[in-house]
């Protein structure tokens, strides 16, 4: 089992051994000539969406003939070329195809077998199928060259999620916070001071609070400015639109922060999963705004910028009983930013007739996840093939993807 | 190279001498504080010396028999004074359901917003409720696997109408069975209306069936891939996604009582007619089909199966012991569960009376999850139970909206995903609140005597480091030590 942060602290009993993981350990040799200037955000649909209703197959009879009430029909999708179409929700997203700044890659996903979705976003998150390895962006931030910022890689929500476990403290934006406004007891330096000999001899403890505070300062300078002109603007109801935006300004603002991720639940449509409306499309159109408001709002930066949008497993290609989907198995990438070959839908695409299916119920894998993420790894930020080793836990990309990113 | 050579065996004597280290039993004084710790929501001003009066046995023993121990007049009185905890389910429906209904079936926009809003109230003294017990109960034990057996089963709220379900949910299908068989567990929450809507068997259905038809017209696997992942096996339990397929089909009938209204629509029923009569072949057993009683059958394969033994084992282990449970203790508990049936009670008692249980490597190494950083520092505090208010929502931004996780795993109980910088910061912040809530009501919240309540034994360093500090921050700082962070 993968020895995490805590364990390691705990083995080197002396804080010592904070200072030297923090800083690259055990051969994790920096991308020296890789480029400061490129960001990744991956946003993760937990519970496994449903992407035969994102990147609609139209042409494929068996999709109908599986789903006689939520299917999205040939007429109502937006066209993206001659076998696929957009679910129509997804509108806002059109001018980023057009532009040809998005992309997808279909039929991909993981090879692992399992329905679990707890279990597959842990094997997505870790690049591996052992339980308790760290997360892959967080292998990742200690091969990228240091931006020297304690906000270097962002984590939205409040646990920290598995893709970022691992020996480098990452920055965990809260739900709420607020520029200059939302003052807490250690924003006065005594008693900052205060806490940090609490935590001196307590080396988890320590290398947190100092990266918290540093962090936080970073995150409230970088929000200060912008949140007086976005109170302009109406509240948005949807949590998610609202982090896409904090997102988007953050890293607009300041060009150190090079990973970032965000989750967004819900997708575990079994019931009254609905078509072109209905439960599925009302979230899709929350998700499409959103990632949107994501894509305009990181300006300039969008242009040295990779979205990854992911989820852990896709579902039946027919529906249940109930008008809604089960677990399934290869599911629908998608990619956004300047640098993606965009405009196109990638991958290889298997079929849907029952021979074609996986397990004769599921859309089959034909790209792994970890392809896909090794795009971005090579051509976003020149990794070597053995830094690309160490990020995806052994794994070599498949090179049919090669010029996506 | 001979210095590194010198290095490495000092890298070796000390790995090694750690380990004989990691196998030292805790100190007397130790216990009494680990076992406080685990089995309560932290000590309050009386705890520390009951135990070292009574004695950690009996205090296990007292714990293990929540039957025997007497509610306080004060926590009586602030239960009594709500609405709706001890509300039937039927009245729940009928008083916060049925408005709803029929706003909906009149399409009056504003009579909905105000049903759902006045149905609120259910899980808000739930809530409520759930912080009162875990600040004040003497059945302390009781209270934490009131948390633990909901969250293994966990429902959310939020699901369609299980708004107006979850408190009874907590109340018949949880608490009466916390310690009891948990074959009798398996039953009341699969036979919950609550769970039965959060995981959507009340419309599986067998599509061949006389009924199918509608919403009802075929399989939904939900429930039945969850019960085997989360609440039986475990991921890694041995079944095969055929397993999952067939138990949706023994599954299929397995409902809510039909009928127009919502109270009709609220109970247990199975429905004969949608139900799949073929035999089955479920985990290698050949399975007649004959009804409601495959089902039984089923529950009861399931809760006898040596992988839900082991998996029941090791989740209990992780939530009382440590995020990575030895694995000699779990296969000591998991042979109990066998052994007794079942017998949760036993399993407890072979956990707690475990060497491993008392092995110093687990002294207050937990990280503790927001719900129950908020729970010890009110106890610690003895902030009054009206100030608790403000702790809702902070829980929620802490990450555990109470009743509201949306994933049927529950909330996270282990370190990797509570310890990160924002925590840190939120529980230095809530710290300062509570500390003032406090000096508000003229309570002694000096850091000497808070110290003193849990039991007095901070290191010299966090006692110099709060020493060194204003008057005002002393207590904060208790609050947020390294030795009241950890449990």
């Amino acid at each position: 089992m993968a020895m995490n942060r805590r364990e390691f602290v705990k083995m080197m009993g002396l804080g010592v051994g904070y200072s030297m993981l923090r800083f690259g350990h055990g051969g994790m040799a920096f991308a020296s000539d890789a480029p400061v200037d490129k960001h990744l955000i991956v946003i993760m649909m937990r519970g496994a969406v449903d992407g035969l209703s994102i990147v609609v197959p139209y042409n494929e009879q068996a999709y109908y003939k599986n789903r006689p009430n939520i299917a999205i029909q040939r007429s109502e999708v937006l066209t993206l070329d001659e076998r696929f179409g957009l679910h129509p929700s997804l509108a806002p997203l059109m001018p980023l195809w057009t532009n040809k700044s998005m992309a997808f890659v279909h039929a991909s996903g993981s090879p692992a077998e399992t329905r679990s979705h707890f279990e597959a976003q842990d094997i997505m998150e870790t690049a591996s199928e052992h339980p308790g390895s760290t997360g892959w962006m967080n292998r990742l931030v200690q091969i990228l060259p240091d931006t020297n910022s304690s906000t270097r890689a962002l984590s939205f929500g409040n646990t920290l999620p598995r893709i970022f476990e691992g020996s480098y403290n990452v920055a965990t934006v809260p739900r709420g916070i607020k520029g200059g406004n939302g003052k807490m007891a250690f924003d006065n330096p005594k008693v900052g001071g205060a806490f940090d000999s609490l935590y001196k001899n307590n080396p988890e403890l320590h290398s947190l609070y100092k990266d918290a505070v540093s962090s936080r300062e970073e995150m409230v300078a970088d929000l200060n400015e912008e949140m007086t002109a976005a109170s302009k603007d109406a509240a948005k109801p949807d949590e998610f639109v609202n982090q896409c935006e904090k997102l988007a300004k953050m890293m607009s603002r300041d060009a150190k922060i090079q990973l970032a991720f965000m989750d967004v639940g819900g997708w575990d449509t079994h019931i009254n999963q609905g078509n072109a409306k209905g439960q599925l499309a009302n979230k899709l159109e929350k998700l499409g705004t959103a990632l949107a408001a994501l894509c305009q709002g990181l300006g300039d930066r969008y242009k040295d910028t990779t979205i990854v949008v992911m989820s852990e497993f896709g579902r039946t290609v027919a529906e249940n009983g109930n008008q809604g989907t089960d677990h399934g198995h290869g599911n629908v990438m998608w990619l956004f930013g300047g640098n993606v070959a965009g405009g196109k839908v990638w991958g290889q695409w298997p079929g849907l007739e029952q021979t074609q299916l996986h397990e004769a119920r599921d859309l089959a894998v034909t790209t792994d996840y970890r392809s896909v993420i090794g795009q971005v790894l090579v051509s976003q930020f020149k990794l070597s093939p053995e830094q690309v080793s160490k990020v995806l836990n052994t794994y070599t990309p498949a090179p049919d993807l090669n010029g996506l990113v | 190279m001979k210095k590194l050579f010198a290095g490495i065996s000092i890298i070796v004597f000390t790995l090694s001498f750690a380990h004989i280290a990691s196998a030292e039993t805790m100190s007397q004084d130790e216990q009494v504080i680990h076992i406080i710790n685990r089995i309560t929501y932290g000590p309050n001003a009386e705890t520390i010396d009951h135990v070292k009066k009574i004695g950690v046995q009996n205090f296990i023993e007292e714990q293990l028999h929540p039957e025997n121990i007497s509610t306080p007049d004060s926590l009586s009185s602030k239960l009594s004074n709500m609405k709706t905890i001890n509300m039937p389910l039927d009245t729940l429906v009928a008083e916060y359901g049925n408005p709803l209904q029929m706003a909906r079936m009149d399409k009056n926009k504003d009579a909905e917003k105000d049903a759902r809003k006045n149905s609120n109230i259910i899980v808000e003294e739930l809530s409520q409720a759930k912080v009162e017990r875990g600040v004040e109960s003497n059945a302390q034990l009781q209270e934490v696997l009131t948390d633990f057996w909901f969250n293994h089963f966990n429902v959310f709220a939020e699901k369609e109408r299980d708004r107006f379900y979850v408190s009874s949910y907590e109340r018949d299908a949880i608490r009466p069975y916390t310690m009891g068989r948990f074959r009798d567990l398996l039953e009341a929450t699969a036979k919950h209306p609550a769970m039965l809507v959060y995981l959507d068997n009340w419309l599986n259905t067998d599509p061949n069936s006389r009924a199918a038809r509608g919403k009802q017209n075929g399989i939904n696997e939900n429930y039945a891939r969850e019960i085997m992942e989360l609440h039986t096996m475990g991921v890694d339990g041995g079944y095969t996604q055929t397993d999952v397929t067939t138990l949706a089909h023994i599954l299929t009938g397995w409902g809510l009582g039909k009928g127009k209204t919502m109270e009709e629509k609220s109970v247990f029923y199975f429905d004969p007619k949608r139900h799949d009569y073929s035999d089955k072949i479920f985990l290698g057993h050949k399975i007649r089909g004959r009804g409601e009683a495959e089902i039984e059958e089923a529950l009861d394969i399931l809760a006898t199966h040596p992988s839900t033994a082991h998996h029941i084992s090791y989740q209990l282990a992780q939530n009382f012991l440590a995020d990575q449970p030895p694995e000699t203790l779990v296969k000591k508990m998991a042979e109990t569960f066998t052994h007794s049936n079942g017998d949760i009670r036993e399993v407890l008692e072979t956990m707690f009376k475990s060497p491993e249980f008392w092995d110093k490597q687990y002294f207050r190494k937990k990280f503790k999850p927001p719900f129950r950083y908020i729970v010890s520092a009110l106890r610690v505090t003895n902030v009054e139970a009206d100030d608790n208010l403000i702790m809702l929502p902070a829980l929620k931004n802490m990450g555990e909206p109470l009743y509201r996780n949306l994933t049927p795993d529950g909330f996270p109980n282990t370190n990797d995903h509570w310890v990160n910088s924002d925590a840190l910061l939120k529980r230095i912040d809530v710290a300062k609140r509570i500390i003032k809530a406090a000096l508000n009501t003229g309570k002694n919240v000096s850091a000497a005597e808070l110290i003193k309540v849990l039991g007095g034994d901070f290191s010299q360093d966090t006692i110099s480091a709060i020493n060194g500090a204003g008057q005002n921050l002393q207590p904060v700082m208790v609050l947020s030590s390294p030795e009241f962070l950890y449990y």
